[in-house]
């Protein structure tokens, strides 16, 4: 309930925003653009009035709630340097409109605890200089000490007290550059960096970014926009972007009942295009959407896109019994891992998704042992495996035992070749007679040694052989080793304040 | 492939396989047996070699060794095989003869199965053993003593033949158990000159009758002379009237000792003479004139010589101790047969035997002799300590005919 109250209240700004965007000339934003500049050069100088005086100005000629924010920190910076409890109230004051204007804003939290300090900072500094006048007892008036606009005459002047330990902790309070987005037609989707990061805002918009991006502007029946925008914590950034209508291409608006689920279009392998919620531009003609989230069945539809009409997708993902499988350890990034024979990751560390059952994991690694492990992956959990890959045993002994078993082979081919020869030999000149070997020829008994040699050599050598083999298949040395770690995942639908998802809990 | 491989393996060691089994068979499939010197005290064994007594099945084979003399028997079984009879005898320590001639004489009886082995006894004595496995011994006393020849004959008056032993200028015969002293003796002279016979052979005229003796002279004017004298001598001679040579012949070949004179037939021998000189032989056929009969063989190295009586056809039986065989290089020796008959002997030999894995100076065919084998003669060659037998064989002058077939029991 408290989200769509939020959604409500926020639609009513947005709507307020763009009407009150559209009612401001141009001038409007150069007015704001140079106060904001004064602004900033006031603050540099320390002149930190003026600099608020500026920033409130700027807000007076386009009222995007950033100026408040750079108002609040001028005061603050004032309150700071000089203790002062008028400069510090202002700031407070001006820290609340700024989270009036901008209640979702990102550093609300922060603000918010900003104002806490500064008010406590009011308290003591006015504690103390009451208890300062008692003491004294000079009658010099009401004013603190140090404000230098009373008793000034009295020549016995308060020094200012210190800033707190608390106000310490804050830092310094700058203001900060402002990027707006605004474009025409406004109530265009702004995609910040990547679509598949999902929407970031609505034009127009005005906020702070760190560092370089790319600022996306989609709305439906006109041309994408893309412009890169490089924040500058010094300056006001306005980006306007003056859509062209596209009236030939069709519209789609994709949802799921899973927020954040892939969304590929006609090509699976180009990757994701975006995730859910998305709308964008798209050729007329049959188009294919995928819509996938981990944890969920693949949805897909095939729809027929018309030129200048808004096709909806909403994806049901019904909920599919798998679990996580994280493949880690020391080399894994050189080990391909596969799951049931089918390759699963090129290259670790691996995290995918597995139906939930029993699966052979393989992981491979070059001049390393192989691991495999049937595992069970079980629903919403994440089965991380730790591999430790042995490395592969050298095999010079089966080398050593290849050669001795050719070298006894080849002698006992050699030394039966001879054993034939002289059986042939004497058979021949048994039958021929001329000269006939007698019984005592010394070719029987050396035929016979070669025969017998040759024999043992042939055992021997079949012997090495079967070691050769056996050690080449046997698993020498330590194995590869897995440590499995089982941990539960809770997929759970969450609502809160300004956002709406899956929550998940990790416990192991 | 693996497969390939493996195949390719098996059908190397198919192609080197070899049963050492095999080699058994193919021992009993050899038609010549070999009997190594068995365990006689002989470091030399075989150095003469002679039929010895005939078997119901199998054969007998008379061994004399040297260098520890001994006198053995090797029984062969009718299958072939070869073992020694336990009546070896060692002749020095029994009949104190320490030492045998070069190439001891072994006479084979040709009526009975005895064979007489005469040796040099010493103090003016020749050793005369005679018998068939049980040896009787004589003692023929003559001054010098040299055993120069000897042969069987049948004295006058005998019905069993006698070794007659030529011994210098004289020959002395073994008919007396206990012979006269001084014993019986005759010269043999040709025209008053003693011939000094190197070789003695019979011419046996009739079974009833007393053989003449033919006597190869190698001395003087009767030097490589055949003479034929009358089997009186073998009495004695009456002093001081030695009988004439009834016949004699020039066969131009002084023979050495060891040369010998075969009887082939009533009317035929065959001489063998040889001198280790010069290493000249030679083989030739005479009548019983003393007339040559054919051609003659003359090869060298001829050392020792049998007949054999197939009962179709005769050969002589010709070692050659010191040639060298075919394909060998090695002076390891041979054995020739030659054909030989009334017409004389063939130049060319039907068979030549040899060791077909030949060591050097083997001296194969030292001795040789035709052994009756299963009631069939067959060769028997003595090599220096082995002794081999053909029981088989054949010609090997390119018709590859048998001279005898198997002879073994059981083939």
């Amino acid at each position: 309930m408290k989200s769509r109250v939020v959604f409500v209240v926020g639609m009513v700004i947005c709507a307020l925003a763009i009407r009150h965007a559209h009612a401001q000339p141009a001038d409007a934003l150069k007015k704001a653009q140079a106060a904001f500049d004064k602004a900033q050069l006031d603050y540099l100088q320390g002149k930190y009035d003026d600099a608020a005086q500026g920033f409130v100005d700027a807000f007076a000629a386009r009222p995007f709630p950033q100026f408040l924010y750079n108002a609040g920190a001028s005061y603050h910076m004032k309150g700071k340097k000089a203790s002062d409890p008028d400069a510090y109230q202002k700031a407070v004051d001006a820290y609340r409109s700024y989270l009036d204007k901008d209640p979702q804003a990102a550093d609300k939290a922060k603000v918010e605890k900003a104002i806490g300090v500064l008010e406590a900072e009011i308290k003591r500094i006015k504690d103390q200089a009451g208890a300062g006048t008692g003491s004294a007892g000079a009658g010099t008036g009401s004013a603190g000490a140090g404000t230098g606009s009373a008793g000034a005459g009295t020549g016995s002047a308060t020094p200012p007290v210190a800033p707190s330990q608390e106000v310490e902790q804050l830092g310094d309070a700058r203001p900060r550059g402002l990027i707006v987005v605004e474009s025409d037609p406004s109530n265009a989707t702004i995609y910040l960096d990547d679509k598949r990061k999902g929407p970031f805002a609505t034009t127009p918009w005005s906020g702070s970014l760190d560092g370089d991006h790319k600022i996306i502007i989609e709305k439906r029946g006109y041309t994408v926009v893309e412009r890169p925008v490089s924040a500058d914590p010094s300056k006001l950034f306005v980006l306007s972007a003056a859509m062209s209508q596209q009236s030939f291409l069709g519209w789609v608006e994709i949802t799921s009942n899973v927020p954040g689920a892939d969304i590929f279009i006609d090509d699976k392998s180009v990757g994701a295009v975006g995730r859910t919620p998305l709308s964008q531009n798209i050729k007329p003609g049959k188009h294919t959407f995928w819509i996938s989230a981990d944890g969920y069945d693949e949805y897909h539809q095939e729809v027929e896109v018309i030129p200048n009409e808004t096709h909806a997708i909403k994806a049901q993902l019904k909920g599919s019994p798998v679990g996580k499988l994280n493949i880690t350890g020391l080399g894994i990034e050189d080990a391909t891992i596969f799951a049931d024979g089918k390759l699963l990751c090129e290259r670790g560390p691996c995290l995918k998704s597995l139906q939930q059952g029993e699966h052979t994991i393989t992981v491979t690694r070059p001049d390393f042992k192989p691991y495999t492990k049937r595992i069970t992956i079980q629903a919403k959990t994440e089965t991380q495996v730790r591999i430790t890959l042995a490395p592969t045993p050298s095999r010079s002994d089966a080398i050593v035992a290849y050669v001795l078993a050719a070298g006894f082979g080849g002698g006992g081919i050699v030394l039966g070749l001879q054993a034939s020869k002289y059986r042939d030999d004497l058979k021949k000149e048994i039958a021929a007679g001329n000269p006939p070997p007698d019984s005592n020829d010394p070719r029987f008994t050396k035929g016979k040694i070669f025969a017998i040699a040759a024999d043992a050599a042939y055992a021997v050598a079949g012997i090495t052989a079967l070691t050769a083999v056996y050690y080449t298949f046997r698993d020498k040395g330590a194995p590869s080793t897995g440590l499995i770690d089982v941990r539960a995942l809770a997929l759970r639908p969450e609502l809160g304040p300004g956002y709406a998802g899956l929550a998940m809990e990790v416990s192991w | 492939m693996r497969t390939t491989m493996l195949f390719l393996a098996a059908g190397a060691a198919a192609l080197g396989a070899c049963k050492w089994t095999e080699f058994d068979d193919l021992q009993n499939e050899t038609w010549v047996g070999s009997t190594e010197k068995p365990n006689v005290k002989s470091s030399d064994y075989g150095v003469a070699i002679q039929r010895g007594a005939t078997l119901p099945g199998g054969g007998t084979l008379v061994v004399i060794g040297a260098n520890q003399p001994t006198y053995s028997e090797l029984e062969y079984d009718a299958k072939g095989g070869s073992k020694l009879t336990a009546n070896t005898l060692e002749l020095n320590s029994q009949y104190s003869i320490g030492t045998l001639d070069a190439q001891p004489i072994v006479l084979a009886d040709p009526t009975t199965d005895d064979i007489a082995l005469i040796v040099n006894g010493g103090g003016a004595q020749i050793v005369v053993l005679t018998g068939a496995g049980q040896l009787n011994m004589h003692n023929l006393f003559v001054s010098p003593v040299s055993v120069d020849a000897a042969t069987y004959m049948k004295p006058p008056g005998s019905t069993v033949d006698e070794p007659l032993v030529a011994s210098g200028d004289i020959v002395v015969g073994t008919v007396y158990v206990t012979p006269p002293s001084p014993t019986p003796t005759c010269r043999l002279l040709d025209t008053g000159t003693a011939i000094q016979p190197h070789a003695l052979g019979v011419v046996r005229t009739g079974a009833a009758t007393t053989d003449d003796v033919i006597a190869w002279g190698s001395a003087g004017a009767a030097a490589g002379k055949l003479y034929r004298y009358p089997g009186s001598m073998f009495n004695g001679c009456t002093p001081p009237a030695p009988p004439a040579p009834t016949a004699s012949h020039d066969a131009g070949f002084v023979p050495g000792r060891g040369s010998q004179i075969l009887s082939i037939d009533a009317s035929h021998v065959l001489v063998q003479g040889h001198h280790d000189a010069d290493d000249a032989s030679l083989l030739q056929v005479y009548d019983a004139n003393l007339n040559p009969v054919g051609g003659s063989v003359s090869l060298p190295k001829l050392r020792a010589a049998a007949l054999l009586d197939t009962g179709t056809q005769k050969y002589v039986i010709a070692g050659y101790p010191g040639e060298i065989p075919p394909n060998s290089g090695i002076a390891a020796g041979v054995v020739r047969l030659f054909k030989v008959s009334a017409a004389g002997i063939e130049s060319q030999p039907a068979a030549l035997l040899n060791d077909a894995q030949p060591d050097n100076n083997e001296s194969f065919g030292r001795a040789v002799a035709a052994v009756p084998f299963n009631g069939k003669p067959i060769v028997a060659v003595a090599a220096n300590n082995e002794i081999f037998m053909y029981f088989r064989l054949d010609t090997t002058d390119g018709t590859a005919m048998p001279i005898y077939g198997e002879t073994r029991q059981g083939r």
